[in-house]
């Protein structure tokens, strides 16, 4: 069977564009390791530094920490200059009694945005 | 700032569709500059009007290359800019010192001075090789290998030597087929020959490097067949040494056959690694997405769990009722609140958290089992049709229409004609829209296939539908889902769905070759691609969910 090169190639663009159109969305790859608060712990005092590890080194410039209280209002914090380049920190303080909800989105350094919360209770 | 919406999760999807995109354009600038700083450098025999053409077509591809990726990384940081603004709340300002971004920047402007390089030659290629350097180091810049925080250095030294040897070899072959076209049967041997000695040096790298950061992101056997990312690593693994074969095959070719003989064997095997090299690329670009094996501690899979899995049993070919499976989705997702997700993930049941009931379980091990009949049959006919005693079993790709009414019915049935949700309203649904592009493929794979076993089609690129659709669905089914949270239930469906994707993507190769090959070298893959459909078809036969 003969065919010219012209009709290869545009075969083979034409193939390699839907491929790569098929291919399906995948997760980003930060995972956090340690949470501190621990999840779904519960904590005492009207305080508490909030301390995420994750697996791979995190942007903590463009990361984004809030904690929702049980009211339903959502509060973003501060989150603290980088240390080590795979944590997120951030001090959080006058908490009362009642369930808190840590919402955190952290930017990997492959431009990836991984979402997540941890859930807490202050006694 | 949290809300993650349907348009976020669009631009996600496209982000990583355009990873796919430039993993394959900056190879193909890489194999690019070196084949034709190395292979066609000062030919041996008196310069040609044909290598002259060769090497400005090889130059053009490289330049069309480069644009594309400057436009693929362009769009890629449009997309990831989009949802940083959306999602984190980020300004503009706040963005430009990101790493990604100074990576998508270095490849951009890399790409488009390699497009507007005056005066491209053999003979003149240190411009080239700086600037396809730069484009290497800006994908390593976004790898695993630069986030990762132990062994970091070396990581990133094994990706580069990886990047570079897949980008010599794969991205090289492209500018080979295009070589041997184009230029005289002797001339064409000896810039084979050149290649084959690039290509030798860059399996080396390639198989040295990847075992060794394999090692890295792997930390035990279990981290392989019971993850994510370890099964995809093993189907790349696997289609690799597929990739390799044929590479043999081709060295052994060059080194025994005359040139007259050589370059049309030697084009058709090339054009099906390359067919081969995009399907390990857009593995390549889905384990990027993944966390790696070492990462994922919890939920791994178990051999027991395995074997329970994919122990022979006798095929579910009765379906359950109808009203016994999970309401509708949309109907679910309204009511339910999604919280802590990653962002672009679409929404599905699975997030909602709903377990499957035995009814579901039933309902798709059913339509997976009748599938797999559907396909046995289809290529034990096709392996009969060869024989050429009973032009009735010709008619085989028939079987493939009965097969798309199967998935357009029964694939979602909670939209219409099984469900509530009406035929428009679901389209919405990535999943359901795939459902139906599939169906739609595999009509037109089937009326195109008719025609060819009939020889009522002139067309030269008819035949080709088939192995193209093959090997598409077999990329699409090997890039189709990955869990962040590595579900014991997600990677089991891997490890039945990952060797049906490579089969496909092998059925696909060897009916390629079949159809191009001169007639004495065909049997072997004219009867290799009917075995993969049987194959295929076995497995699907015994699928299980529970």
């Amino acid at each position: 069977m003969k065919i010219h090169t012209a009709q290869f190639g545009r075969l083979c663009f034409a193939t390699a564009l839907i491929a790569i159109i098929c291919v399906r969305e995948a997760a980003a790859h930060a995972i956090l390791f340690e949470a501190t608060p621990v999840r779904n712990s519960v904590i005492s005092g009207h305080s508490v530094v909030v301390r995420l590890r994750f697996n791979v080194r995190v942007d903590a410039s463009r990361s984004r920490l809030a904690l929702l209280y049980p009211g339903g209002s959502l509060h973003a914090l501060q989150v603290k200059a980088q240390q080590p380049a795979d944590i997120v920190a951030a001090d959080v303080s006058d908490l009362a009694s009642g369930h808190y909800d840590l919402k955190w989105q952290v930017l990997a350094s492959d431009g990836h945005i991984t979402q997540g919360d941890v859930p807490f209770a202050v006694k | 700032m949290w809300s993650v919406d349907r348009l976020a999760g669009m631009f996600a999807y496209l982000a990583v569709v355009l990873r796919a995109a430039i993993l394959v354009f900056q190879s193909l600038i890489l194999g690019g500059v070196i084949f034709i700083w190395l292979a066609l450098r000062r030919p041996s025999h008196p310069s040609s009007p044909e290598l002259a053409a060769a090497s400005a077509r090889c130059i053009r591809l490289l330049r069309v290359s480069a644009l594309l990726l400057s436009a693929a990384q362009a769009f890629c940081l449009l997309v990831n800019c989009r949802v940083l603004i959306r999602s984190a709340g980020l300004s503009l300002a706040e963005i430009i010192g990101a790493n990604f971004v100074l990576a998508a920047f270095i490849a951009i402007c890399s790409g488009l001075v390699l497009v507007q390089l005056p005066a491209v030659s053999p003979r003149r290629m240190w411009p080239l090789l700086g600037f396809s350097l730069l484009i290497l180091g800006s994908s390593v810049m976004t790898n695993h290998a630069a986030a990762r925080m132990d062994h970091r250095f070396w990581l990133v030294l094994l990706t580069t030597l990886h990047l570079a040897a897949a980008g010599a070899w794969i991205g090289g072959l492209p500018y080979l087929r295009m070589a041997v076209s184009a230029m005289p049967d002797e001339i064409a041997s000896t810039v084979a020959k050149r290649f084959s000695y690039i290509a030798t040096l860059g399996v080396s790298v390639l198989a040295i490097s990847g075992i060794a950061a394999s090692l890295k992101y792997v930390d035990s056997a279990t981290g392989i067949y019971g993850t994510s990312y370890g099964v995809m690593l093993g189907a790349k693994a696997f289609l690799f040494a597929a990739l390799l074969l044929l590479g043999a095959v081709n060295h052994r070719a060059i080194r025994k056959l005359s040139p007259v003989n050589l370059a049309l064997r030697l084009k058709r095997c090339v054009e099906a690694e390359i067919v081969i090299g995009i399907t390990v690329f857009l593995a390549a670009a889905s384990l990027t997405s993944q966390p790696p094996a070492v990462d994922l501690k919890e939920d791994r899979v178990s051999l027991s769990a395995i074997y329970e899995r994919a122990r022979p049993t006798w095929p579910r070919l009765k379906t359950p009722d109808l009203k016994e499976i999970s309401p509708a989705t949309r109907h679910l997702l309204g009511k339910s609140t999604i919280t802590g997700s990653t962002t672009g993930t679409a929404a599905s049941p699975l997030d909602v958290g709903l377990p499957n009931t035995p009814s579901d379980i039933a309902w798709s091990e059913y339509n997976h089992n009748w599938v797999g009949l559907m396909l046995f049959v289809m290529g034990t006919l096709a392996l009969v049709s060869h024989r050429g005693r009973w032009p009735i079993v010709r008619h085989w790709p028939l079987i493939f229409l009965g097969l798309a009414v199967f998935i357009f019915i029964r694939a979602d049935p909670e939209n219409w004609p099984l469900g509530p949700n009406g035929f428009w309203e679901s389209f919405d649904q990535i999943e359901v829209v795939q459902h139906r592009a599939a169906a739609l493929l595999v009509v037109a794979f089937a009326a195109f296939e008719w025609r060819v076993q009939r020889n009522k089609t002139r067309s030269p690129l008819a035949p080709l539908v088939f192995p193209a659709v093959c090997v598409l669905g077999g990329a699409l089914l090997l890039t189709h889902t990955h869990a962040l949270q590595n579900s014991k239930d997600q990677v089991l469906a891997e490890l039945s769905h990952t060797p049906l994707a490579v089969l496909a993507v092998l059925a696909g190769c060897m009916r390629w070759l079949e159809l191009r090959l001169p007639k004495p070298d065909t049997k072997i893959p004219a009867r290799m691609w009917p075995v993969c459909f049987m194959l295929i078809g076995a497995i699907l036969l015994t699928y299980k969910e529970g």
